[in-house]
């Protein structure tokens, strides 16, 4: 219960703050929608229709009002509805970025562990470089020069768009290696902390096989970091997919955001804000859902 | 740790002697010399006006590093005060910054810098106030937890029996025990601040075109990728460079302040 006065509260304070953010912006917001063109009368009518004429409590009022019954409000340009904008954009955004937490977690996951369990001081120094290289790389540099490598060099993959079922490598990649390489070290600490618990000696000196001591045994105990980690960085995901899905042409909700935010159309740029503050929050909720699944020890 | 030391010593003399040791000027174009890859004349090329790509990747780097700065002073600062207040005294005043630093979580920060500029036009200070907007909570929260557990020591007591102020607790004796967990923040908000600028520079919305910055380069190589790479490939080297730097002196201090988390 508390949780949920805790979320209400997040996404009160969040939609409070884009409502700001436009309306405490210096200048007239019928100047960012309209520029200069339009004529008098037609500026009025649409400063009317939007409700901009009203104090700003009103529109404060109305919008919080609008947003409870689910109305993001209408697309300036479009004329659409907001949340029906972001229902058709919602989609590839996702996809893009389960695939991208999937490759992470084929890579870095078994990297991890391979790092941690290595003997070897070169190896665990090599792994240590190689993630904080991968950790340091810009996704919007990667790309660029996976485009150049991939597309237009070797010509093996599309340079943009969604035509293809390979179109989604590039993108997946660029997003995904940061967040492997975060993986990578996360598991790796995590997995070297449960290596030196008891109940691993006893587990060892019981005669269970390496492999299960390995996956039942450690890797069981050290997911709790790495799956908050996951659940973060899903959010930092979310955020990334702003610049990847624009150099891409990838038709998902960070490119609605960053055009809409071009157009100056802040409907849809508050909409899309929300969705993903929403999609945060319900985020949160599944982690702790799942420490509970795989840690009996928070169950009580 | 030496690496990263030495790689952030390196990029900022280069940049703070960038008018000494750069081969030309950087507001020099020439059109005639548009997009050249790289030879023993400009030796990483020239840009989409005729630019040396390394005189400007000199100056690019004051100006992303001035920034990264500023915004991590203030983002300090700013952690450092709240997070003390909430970490000391608690109550309603820990609660309610608590709140506003969940709502930041859940609000994510690059998507929060990138409406504030969108909204308020793309400039230099734009920037820094909207990098500072979603940086100081990392710094709160750091500070707020070590408050807390801080407060209960001894030498706090003890302080506090002998009649000793609580502001001067705060800051002559609590606030020096910060100094480990802060400079490692520090170090890793660095390399954060400097990719978040790039990362809206290159959008078009941070450091405007007209001035430059290794993001804007980026922004420019971006528009030329097939014809010229070699304009994308360097900003993105140095970038990557310098955050790789920051990381590792993180990395480092953490392990020196506290050498059991290398297990």
């Amino acid at each position: 219960m508390q949780r949920l006065i805790a979320t209400v509260f997040i996404l009160w304070g969040i939609s409070t703050i884009s409502f700001l953010l436009l309306h405490l912006a210096p200048g007239d917001p019928l100047d960012q929608i309209m520029g200069n063109v339009g004529s008098a009368t037609n500026r009025e009518a649409l400063r009317h229709e939007l409700g901009l004429d009203q104090p700003v409590v009103i529109q404060y009022l109305s919008y919080l009002r609008q947003l409870i019954t689910g109305n993001l409000g209408t697309n300036l340009v479009t004329h659409k509805p907001v949340s029906a904008e972001i229902i058709t954009h919602l989609p590839s955004t996702i996809v893009l970025g389960l695939n991208t937490m999937l490759f992470a977690i084929l890579l870095g996951l078994p990297l991890g562990i391979i790092s941690a369990s290595s003997k070897s001081k070169y190896a665990s120094l090599f792994f240590n470089l190689f993630s904080l290289v991968g950790l340091s790389l810009p996704g919007f540099w990667i790309a660029p020069i996976l485009i150049i490598l991939f597309s237009i060099k070797l010509n093996w993959l599309p340079v943009n768009g969604q035509d293809e079922w390979s179109s989604i490598v590039l993108p997946t990649v660029s997003l995904g290696i940061g967040l492997a390489a975060a993986l990578l070290r996360m598991t790796r600490s995590s997995y070297l902390e449960t290596m030196n618990e008891d109940y691993i000696t006893v587990a060892r000196a019981k005669g269970l096989s390496e492999w299960t001591v390995k996956f039942k045994h450690i890797l069981k105990n050290a997911m709790t970091p790495i799956v908050t980690l996951l659940s973060m960085q899903f959010g930092a995901v979310l955020t990334g997919v702003v610049i990847t899905e624009t150099i891409f042409d990838w038709p998902g909700l960070g490119m609605l955001f960053y055009n809409s935010l071009r157009a100056r159309n802040y409907p849809v740029a508050q909409g899309c804000i929300l969705v993903v503050a929403l999609i945060y929050v319900i985020l949160n909720f599944l982690t702790d859902v799942t420490y509970k699944i795989i840690n009996p020890r928070l169950r009580q | 740790m030496k690496l990263g030391l030495s790689i952030i010593f390196t990029i900022s003399t280069l940049a703070v002697l960038a008018p000494m040791v750069s081969p030309y000027d950087p507001t020099d174009y020439e059109l005639s010399a548009r997009l050249q890859t790289p030879s023993s004349i400009h030796f990483l090329g020239t840009d989409t006006n005729g630019t040396d790509i390394f005189t400007q990747l000199l100056f690019g780097a004051r100006l992303s590093l001035t920034i990264s700065f500023i915004v991590i002073g203030i983002s300090v600062f700013i952690g450092l005060i709240f997070g003390s207040l909430a970490g000391y005294w608690g109550g309603s005043i820990d609660m309610i910054l608590m709140r506003i630093i969940d709502m930041m979580y859940a609000f994510p920060g690059f998507l929060l810098a990138l409406s504030v500029i969108a909204f308020l036009g793309p400039s230099i200070s734009h920037l820094i106030f909207a990098l500072c907007i979603t940086g100081w909570t990392s710094f709160a929260r750091i500070v707020r937890s070590e408050m807390m557990s801080l407060k209960t020591k001894e030498f706090v007591s003890s302080a506090k029996a002998i009649g000793v102020s609580d502001l001067r607790i705060i800051v002559t004796h609590l606030w020096p025990n910060l100094v480990a967990p802060v400079s490692v923040q520090i170090s890793f908000g660095l390399a954060a601040t400097i990719m978040s600028e790039a990362g809206l520079s290159f959008l078009g919305l941070g450091v405007p075109p007209n001035e430059t910055s290794w993001g804007t380069l980026l922004s420019m190589g971006r528009r030329v990728l097939i014809n010229a790479p070699h304009v994308s490939i360097f900003p993105g080297l140095a970038i990557m460079t310098l955050v790789l730097g920051f990381n590792l002196v993180g990395d480092g201090l953490r392990l020196y302040f506290d050498p059991k988390s290398s297990s």
